[in-house]
């Protein structure tokens, strides 16, 4: 790590760059609109590649944390009166402690049952959200007041990419850091070896608890975030689809690599609006695409790359392999 | 004073199947405890019992005098037990250096909200886990590959990396689990060095292995296993002249 996170944060730093100048060079509030979702997808990716990627838990039901995030700051702000910023921190408590005790009961078993818990839970918010049409307004959705902090408002497509960008970029640094932690290495060791990390006195169902519970979190602010600058709310976006979604995304990125859930997210977002042009055809060129990166990508584009960079590298090398210091799926961070 | 591993009158059945019974066996710091038997004589159920892969159904379990016969391995582990495994079980898409810095996961303090915040006492402690596991990888002659893909060493490497990984954690007892199984004579030669000088830093090493020459060699005791229960116990030389055992399994190598 010594050598590797400095160059990780270097690499935090960059895109935070690119996200600042993105509205310079393409001032469009469609194409900022577009970055928004990428970036508030990537946001939940990240996470969700935390809890798959890192400690090997599949999750079903991310929208629907995404969508007690969104809500949350919808309700609390529109109905309640209070003021953004502590509703998006009341989203983050409620999937916290959702997760939590999702966890604790899930957990105990071995296997796909957190899988097939947040499957459930996914389909008992999307109930909730569709049928409490005095709270949420049903499938019509609802509106949502803008953002503002500490009565600063924020106006347009501006601020919404704003917020994303940032919280895109905080959650890059905090996962960097947390994964070259001891506590990210535990979860790495848990995602190859269940047996062998216990065995070295890692606390199992503590640490899924923990990684399955920071993921939510993840989610429940990208979900806030959403509310305010979409400035609309509705079911869908907790549904079902939205959660295999962004299970594609880091498959397709790449598990266990936070770049890899940047990549993932942007070209799941971009991809629908790319081919808009071919109509009907669009969804059989989409699944297409995603078909074809599987095949000659099986690990991911990010993680795909870096190790075909690593080869070239290595074979311009006098000492070759063994003399290579980089790091499999940490390195990219 | 009490032994640091108590094994008590042991019994595990599969279904029918008695796998253990009434076995019983216990060891100091220091001291190399070999258990040999032929395939099926439960030894590698005995270690499971031991670390808390699955609980004994019978008899009691006391690491360091307490009684764990109930706790789970990571338990087991805080009380200073290790053991490697006879199908490798290594994390083979991390490093072979950041194997071993997961072994020393109890000597390191970082939670979750520091590990979140990214206070600068995780990379310092970070930093200090590589050094000591850079210093491990070179005790093991894996000096070098410590950025290495753990999963895409060769077989002699992934096993010294799993002893390294266990020592990561200053383990008091180490159970050793086949582990001259697919080293040539001249590996095994080192590996009975290796076993020597973890037994002279003071630790209790259990050992199950076939390798006859390696077990009399650096064993201080002894266990034979037949059929789930004890057929004899005690020296090496006890042991290799003991009637029973001859008849039952030594007879078969000695010819």
């Amino acid at each position: 790590m010594t050598s590797d996170t400095p160059r990780q944060l270097i690499a935090c730093a960059v895109l935070a760059t690119a996200l600042a100048l993105l509205p310079i060079v393409a001032p469009n509030p469609y194409y900022l609109d577009l970055a928004t979702k990428a970036c508030l997808a990537a946001v939940v990716c990240i996470g969700l590649n935390l809890l798959s990627g890192y400690a090997g838990q599949l999750s079903l039901g991310h929208a629907a944390f995404f969508g007690v995030g969104a809500y949350a700051s919808a309700i609390l702000c529109a109905k309640v009166g209070i003021t953004p910023v502590v509703a998006m921190l009341a989203g983050c408590l409620i999937s916290a402690g959702i997760a939590y005790v999702m966890a604790r009961t899930v957990l105990r078993l071995k296997g796909h049952y957190l899988a097939m818990a947040t499957l459930a839970f996914g389909v008992i918010i999307s109930i909730v959200l569709n049928r409490e049409v005095a709270l949420t307004g049903g499938p019509d959705g609802m509106s949502v007041p803008r953002f503002n902090l500490f009565g600063y408002r924020t106006t347009g497509v501006w601020a919404g990419y704003g917020l994303a960008a940032v919280a895109l970029v905080l959650a890059v640094r905090t996962a960097i850091v947390f994964v070259n932690s001891r506590v990210g290495r535990a979860l790495r060791a848990i995602g190859d070896s269940e047996v062998a990390a216990e065995g070295l006195g890692i606390d199992i169902a503590r640490y899924k608890t923990g990684v399955f519970v920071i993921s939510a979190v993840f989610a429940s602010v990208a979900g806030s975030i959403f509310a305010h600058a979409d400035r609309f709310v509705s079911p869908a976006e907790a549904g079902f689809m939205r959660s295999v979604e962004f299970v594609a995304m880091i498959v397709i990125g790449g598990l266990g690599s936070v770049a890899g859930s940047i990549v993932g997210a942007t070209l799941l977002t971009l991809l629908p609006q790319l081919l808009a042009g071919f109509d009907h055809y669009r969804h059989f060129l989409t699944g297409l695409i995603l078909i074809l990166i599987m095949i000659f990508m099986p690990a991911g584009i990010v993680p795909t790359l870096l190790a075909s960079g690593r080869a070239l590298h290595d074979r311009y090398r006098p000492f070759g392999r063994s003399a290579r210091s980089v790091t499999g799926r940490t390195s990219e961070g | 004073m009490a032994p640091l591993l108590d094994i008590h009158a042991v019994g595990v059945s599969f279904g029918g199947v008695r796998a253990l019974d009434g076995v019983s066996f216990s060891t100091e710091a220091g001291r190399i405890f070999s258990i040999i038997g032929p395939n099926g004589a439960g030894k590698t159920t005995l270690f499971n019992v031991i670390s808390g892969a699955y609980p004994a159904q019978q008899g009691k379990v006391v690491i360091a005098g307490r009684d764990m016969t109930t706790a789970p391995p990571s338990a087991r582990a805080a009380l200073g037990l290790q053991r490697t495994f006879q199908n490798l079980q290594i994390f083979g898409t991390m490093t072979a250096l950041e194997n071993v810095m997961v072994g020393g996961h109890l000597r390191q303090r970082t939670g979750f909200p520091s590990a979140l915040l990214g206070l600068p006492s995780v990379a310092a402690e970070s930093r200090a886990m590589r050094r000591r596991a850079t210093e491990l990888l070179d005790l093991f002659d894996l000096a070098g590959l410590g950025g290495a893909v753990a999963g895409e060493l060769a077989y002699g490497q992934q096993k010294r990396l799993e002893i390294a990984r266990a020592l990561a954690c200053e383990p008091r007892i180490l159970l050793l689990d086949e582990p001259a199984a697919g080293l040539n004579p001249s590996e095994t030669e080192d590996l009975a060095n290796v076993i020597r000088r973890l037994a002279g830093m003071g630790i209790a090493v259990v050992l199950v292995e076939h390798d006859m020459r390696l077990v009399m060699a650096i064993s201080d005791e002894l266990l034979v296993l037949n059929f789930g229960r004890e057929l004899a116990r005690g020296t090496p030389a006890e042991v290799s002249s003991n009637p029973a055992v001859i008849e039952a399994y030594l007879g078969v190598e000695v010819d």
